[in-house]
């Protein structure tokens, strides 16, 4: 499972690590290169406006001196009555309303417009009267009288000097109005460092937490790792709980997280699988301890009974010397292929021993049938799987009924399901549910430690020979009798021969 | 990366706008309106609050004045500040006349010839073709001057008027009003009439020569604010010149504490800020054609010590 979850998925992660990095550079650098781009642009744009007053003064300064120029010019005008004079002056003139031009522009005080307003119409009056002084008046020119052109050109000096006057008040104007703008500038100046401070440590608050809750995102899952490593490390990995995920995780621990509770999972099935593992072997070897231990008995009695088979053949009790036979093949191979795989046939050669004894036993009172499909006969089962089976169909189809018992023993192969049925079937007392189920039940837990329940053991020792894949039903109803089944798994057997005929009682 | 670039952009119009705060100056936006010249006196609390009700007017009305003032009161200053004011495109002219200068009587017919307007405040030239006159009734001012020293004195008065220049119009209105009030009481008279210039020394050396020759004068009308300051302080610096009726004029802060300490009987007071006032709204309401009113007198009143107190209150003065 959690190779599913390797590179290829982190890439395509949400909220991965490398995304948030990226992240904080872009949030860092871009923030850095706003702020300087934008006190750039404000120390840009105070320069400029500081510049634009500095030219505004400077192109004051150069009306006031073309002022004087013109005033002289119209005063030598008025002296010598000379053309060369008066267009001199009309380019001054002509110089000062292109200044106040410029000047005027973009004017931001009220009061300075005005006053720059007055002082271009002035000028503006100046320049029209000067010309029409010249093409009226001047005597020279033919106008009329030489005390009125002075009288207006006198007119003319008078204003100019009050232009003067007016522009030495536009230029007071000008630079109070420059201080106070310049104050204005620096306050607002003041109040730019101080937004832009603010705002570096609002950002530097944010970035810290953000810092923080990043690096909290990234050590608080590791603790938890490193954590539940310790407590698998002192307490084994039976009460470990998977840690919790959540979506909010960044990507890479999450799938580290993943990961980590995945190998957790993996690693407990396997301690499980080793364990039971272990259950099984030291069961088995439990098992192999004590057959040894019972293998002594029989080898003794096996000598014994076939020491009075002898006896009773030289005494000629042929009947009893069969039934000691039989004893002894029974022992004979109880011991031969006690705890080993033995094929079906010998297996079921050797429930004739048994059931030959038991015929002798009961008589009359007991009929064992065999319906035998030889096909899969050869197939290797636990030994002495079968005799227990026999021996319950006896105890609880016999002995408790007063009519004749009678005990069917059948094999079969399915080649759909490639496995052979061995059943036992009796005509006995039977089981209603309640036992059966009690039975089942029994027969599930039984794990070795008491011997009593014959079926638990043949159930047992199927599961271990066979890993799982055979298993034992019962079926029963009360005063019908039980029927116990083996499945047993043989594999394809070719030459597959449905014996669909019984092969008929098989007597001993 | 998204939220990031999102908050980016966000900071960026954060600061354009702080930005944009910062740097945004309006440009002065001129609009159409009338425009006004006033050319008067500069300083002084008087022509101060002149300025005070053109101001008033101006931000009132929403017109522009433009306010000029000269120097000293120099004709040839005013002459050349009319000049200039017919140079602008300009729709009314505020200043004071001069009846004894036909040079500025003409200049003011030449531009009311141009089709400018012309309000004289404070001094009226009936001669200069004025369209108004906008002031205190100063023949009146004199009258009050003189009843108000009748009453004080209990009848018996024997006077001395200290004026700066009979030639000026106003001072002389002042002089007639009052000589022509005294004239008609009984057991009353002016014993002279004294022209100071405006001069400090010249005042201070007739106060004492006044004194020292001691012509049975018991009263003293002084019909400017100069003559008004010396005679006060004169007074105050000698306190054992008699008892003498004192009659200012005008409401120099000094000036009112004189009267309110008792060395003035009374200070003649004039509605100064009114006069700029009523001139604009004068200009501002004129049609060329209209038949007016050529002369609109302001109020003029008379100021005793009792009333100082309440009237500085009323001015916001202390």
């Amino acid at each position: 499972m959690w190779k599913g979850t390797t590179a290829g998925a982190a890439q395509q992660q949400q909220n991965s690590m490398k995304d948030r990095l990226a992240g904080y550079f872009i949030l860092v650098t871009g923030f850095s290169l706003l702020v300087c781009l934008f006190t750039l642009v404000f120390h840009t744009a105070y320069g400029y406006q500081y510049k634009t007053a500095i030219q505004r003064l400077i192109l004051l300064n150069t009306f006031s001196e073309d002022l004087d120029q013109m005033n002289e010019n119209v005063q030598f005008y008025a002296r010598y009555e000379d053309n060369g004079y008066y267009e001199m002056a009309q380019s001054y003139i002509g110089k000062m309303q292109e200044a106040l031009t410029a000047v005027y522009g973009e004017e931001h005080e009220l009061a300075l417009l005005r006053q720059i307003q007055d002082v271009a119409e002035i000028t503006e009056a100046l320049g029209k009267e000067l010309l029409s002084i010249h093409t009226e008046h001047n005597p020279a020119r033919g106008g009329d009288t030489f005390q009125a052109f002075h009288q207006k050109l006198e007119e003319i000096e008078n204003v100019g000097s009050s232009l003067g006057e007016e522009a030495k008040i536009l230029n007071r104007m000008e630079l109070s109005y420059l201080d106070s703008a310049y104050v204005q500038m620096e306050k607002r100046s003041r109040q730019f460092n101080r937004i832009f401070v603010v705002i570096f440590l609002m950002i530097c608050l944010c970035m810290f937490f953000q810092i923080q809750g990043f690096s909290r995102a990234i050590s608080r899952p590791i603790y938890a790792l490193i954590q539940k490593a310790e407590q698998i490390g002192s307490n084994g990995l039976r009460e470990v709980a998977p840690i919790v995920i959540s979506e909010r995780m960044i990507g890479e621990i999450k799938l580290l997280t993943e990961v980590f509770n995945d190998m957790v999972g993996q690693l407990k099935q396997q301690i499980e699988m080793v364990e039971e593992n272990a259950r099984v072997h030291r069961l088995l070897q439990e098992s192999k301890f004590k057959e040894l231990q019972m293998q002594i008995n029989p080898h003794f009695l096996f000598n014994i009974l076939n020491m009075i088979a002898d006896n009773a053949y030289m005494e000629h009790a042929e009947r009893t010397e069969q039934l000691l036979l039989s004893a002894a093949r029974m022992f004979r191979f109880s011991l031969d292929f006690s705890g080993k795989p033995v094929p079906l046939f010998r297996e079921i050669e050797e429930l004739g021993n048994y059931v030959f004894i038991q015929e002798q036993r009961y008589g009359e009172k007991i009929l064992f049938e065999f319906e035998l499909d030889e096909v899969f006969h050869h197939v290797k089962i636990p030994s002495l799987i079968l005799q227990p089976l026999v021996e319950n169909a006896i105890i609880h189809g016999v002995d408790r009924q007063k009519g004749k018992a009678k005990i069917l023993i059948k094999t079969c192969y399915c080649p759909e399901e490639a496995c052979g049925y061995i059943s036992v079937a009796d005509n006995g007392t039977g089981m209603n549910g309640a036992e059966l189920e009690t039975l089942r039940s029994h027969m599930e837990q039984y794990s070795g430690e008491e011997m009593k329940i014959g079926l638990g053991n043949v159930y047992l020792r199927l599961r271990m020979f066979y890993k799982g894949a055979a298993s034992l039903t019962i079926e029963s109803a009360k005063n019908q009798g039980t029927k116990v089944t083996l499945r047993i798994p043989c594999g394809e057997i070719g030459n597959c021969r449905k014996q669909s005929e019984p092969s008929g009682g098989y007597h001993v | 990366m998204k939220r990031s670039i999102i908050a980016i952009c966000g900071f960026a119009v954060i600061l354009g706008v702080i930005l944009g705060c910062l740097l945004y100056v309006p440009a002065a936006v001129r609009e159409e309106e009338k425009k006004f010249v006033c050319i008067i006196n500069p300083g002084q609390t008087y022509w101060a609050k002149v300025r005070t009700g053109i101001e008033k007017a101006s931000g009132e009305l929403g017109v522009y004045t433009k306010y000029c003032t000269f120097e000293r009161f120099r004709l040839e200053e005013q002459m050349k500040l009319l000049d200039a004011a017919r140079y602008m495109d300009i729709d009314g002219i505020i200043t004071l006349g001069e009846p004894q200068s036909a040079e500025l009587n003409d200049k003011i017919r030449q531009i009311e010839k141009e089709g400018i307007p012309v309000v004289l405040i404070d001094t009226d030239a009936e001669e200069s073709g004025r369209t108004c006159y906008i002031g205190s009734d100063n023949y009146q001012a004199g009258w009050i001057a003189a009843e108000k020293m009748a009453e004080a004195a209990g009848g018996k008065v024997r006077t001395a008027v200290f004026t700066s220049k009979l030639a000026y119009a106003n001072q002389q209105e002042r002089v007639n009003g009052f000589c022509d009030a005294i004239a008609t009481m009984e057991h009353a008279e002016v014993a002279e009439i004294f022209e100071s210039d405006a001069d400090k020394i010249k005042i201070q050396q007739h106060l004492k020569e006044l004194i020292a020759n001691d012509q049975g004068i018991n009263a003293i009308f002084c019909t400017e604010t100069a003559s008004t300051l010396q005679v006060g302080l004169f007074f105050e610096n000698n306190k054992n010149s008699g008892e003498k009726i004192l009659i200012g004029f005008d409401d120099e802060d000094t000036v009112l504490d004189f009267v309110r300490r008792g060395i003035y009987t009374a200070t003649i007071i004039q509605e100064s800020s009114r006069m700029g006032y009523e001139a604009v709204r004068f200009l501002k309401e004129y049609q060329p054609g209209q038949k007016q009113e050529p002369q609109i007198y302001t109020k003029v009143s008379c100021l005793t010590a009792d009333e100082a107190e309440e009237y500085l209150k009323k001015q916001g003065r202390n």
